[in-house]
C-alpha cells in the first residue's frame, strides 16, 4: 500500500463492506453454515460406508466361492474327478500286473 | 492403543476444523460478497458466487491448513466470478442469435447486469447517505469494467491486502505480471474516477 489513492480506495472499499443489507447478511450466514455442515457429512458417511462396503464385498465373495454352481467349484470338481479316474486306472493296472506275475510263477 | 488415539484426534480435528472454517468464512464473507457484487454488479449473482465458493472451499479444501484457506478461497471466488462473466457472454450470444425467443430474457438481463443496480445504494439502508451511495456506486462500477486480470490484481492487492507474492500465487501467475496488472488497474481506476469527479475525501 504505497500511494494515497490506494489508501483512499481501500478505505472506501472496506466501508462498503459494512453496507450489506440484513437480507443479504442473513443469506451469507446461512451459506456459511451450510458450507461448514458440508465438511462433516461426507466424513461421517465415509466412516460408515467403508466397513459396510467391505463386509458386503466379503459376503459376496464367500457366496461366490461356496455355491455349488460357482465356476470355481465346477473347475475344481472336474479336476478332482479326472484325478480319481487316473488313480482308479492305476489300481486296475497294478492289479492286472500282480495277477500276471502270479500266473507266470504258476 | 494408537488406533484409539488416532480416532480420538480425528474427531477433535473435525470439530476444530469446523470451528476454524466457520470463523474463517465469517471473516471473509462480507468482503467476498462486496467484491463479487462490485465485479458482477448484481446482488443475487454475487450471493450465488459466494455460496458456491464457500461450499467448494469446505468440500474440497477443508483438510488443508487454515493458513492456505485465504488464498484458496479468493482463487475460487475469482474463478466463480469469471464463470459468471462467461455465462453472461453465452446468454448474450444466444439472445443475439435468437432475439425473438430471448427478447424478454435479454431485456431482464440487461436490467440485472447494470452495475449500478443492487449496489449498497439500493439496499434501502437509511443510514447510508446519498453522496456516499454515489461514491460507492461509482467505485464499484469502475471496478466492474476493469479487465479480468486487472480486477483480480486490484481486489487482491489493494482490497484484501495480499502481498505481490500472495497475489501471484492466488492468480497463478508471476509476480511481474501482478505488478503490471495492478499498476494498470490503478491507472485505469484513477482516470475513470477522475473523469466522473469521484469524491476522494472521506
Amino acid at each position: 500500500m504505497n500511494t494515497v489513492i490506494e489508501e483512499i480506495l481501500k478505505n472506501h472499499l472496506i466501508k462498503t463492506e459494512q453496507d450489506i443489507d440484513i437480507d443479504n447478511l442473513y443469506q451469507l450466514n446461512k451459506a456459511r453454515q451450510s458450507a461448514v455442515d458440508s465438511i462433516s457429512a461426507p466424513r461421517r458417511l465415509r466412516r460408515l460406508l467403508w466397513p459396510t462396503v467391505g463386509m458386503t464385498l466379503a459376503s459376496v465373495l464367500v457366496l461366490i466361492l461356496a455355491t455349488p454352481f460357482s465356476p470355481f467349484n465346477k473347475a475344481g470338481s472336474g479336476q478332482q474327478l479326472s484325478d480319481n479316474l487316473e488313480l482308479y486306472e492305476d489300481f486296475e493296472f497294478y492289479d492286472w500286473l500282480a495277477h500276471n506275475e502270479e500266473d507266470l510263477r504258476g | 492403543m494408537n488406533i484409539i488415539v488416532a480416532r480420538g484426534d480425528s474427531s477433535i480435528d473435525t470439530a476444530e476444523t469446523r470451528q476454524a472454517l466457520d470463523s474463517f468464512l465469517s471473516s471473509v464473507q462480507r468482503r467476498a460478497f462486496t467484491m463479487a457484487r462490485a465485479a458482477v454488479g448484481d446482488s443475487d449473482d454475487a450471493m450465488d458466487i459466494v455460496q458456491d465458493s464457500m461450499l467448494q472451499l469446505a468440500t474440497s479444501y477443508a483438510n488443508k491448513s487454515p493458513e492456505e484457506w485465504r488464498k484458496l478461497f479468493y482463487r475460487i471466488l475469482n474463478n466463480k466470478i469469471n464463470d459468471q462473466f462467461r455465462r453472461r457472454k453465452r446468454r448474450q450470444l444466444f439472445s443475439a442469435i435468437l432475439p425473438g425467443l430471448m427478447g424478454q430474457k435479454a431485456a431482464n438481463m440487461d436490467e440485472q447486469s447494470d452495475p449500478f443496480d443492487s449496489l449498497p445504494g439500493h439496499s434501502a439502508n437509511p443510514a447510508v447517505s446519498y453522496e456516499r451511495e454515489q461514491t460507492i456506486n461509482t467505485l464499484h462500477a469502475a471496478i466492474s469494467i476493469l479487465p479480468r486480470r486487472q480486477r483480480e490484481a486490484f481486489t487482491l492487492r489493494c482490497w484484501e491486502g495480499f502481498s505481490t507474492r500472495q497475489t501471484a500465487e492466488t492468480m497463478a501467475c508471476s509476480e511481474g505480471s501482478v505488478k503490471t496488472h495492478y499498476s494498470r488497474a490503478l491507472e485505469s481506476l484513477r482516470s475513470q474516477l477522475e473523469g466522473q469527479n469521484y469524491e476522494y475525501g472521506d
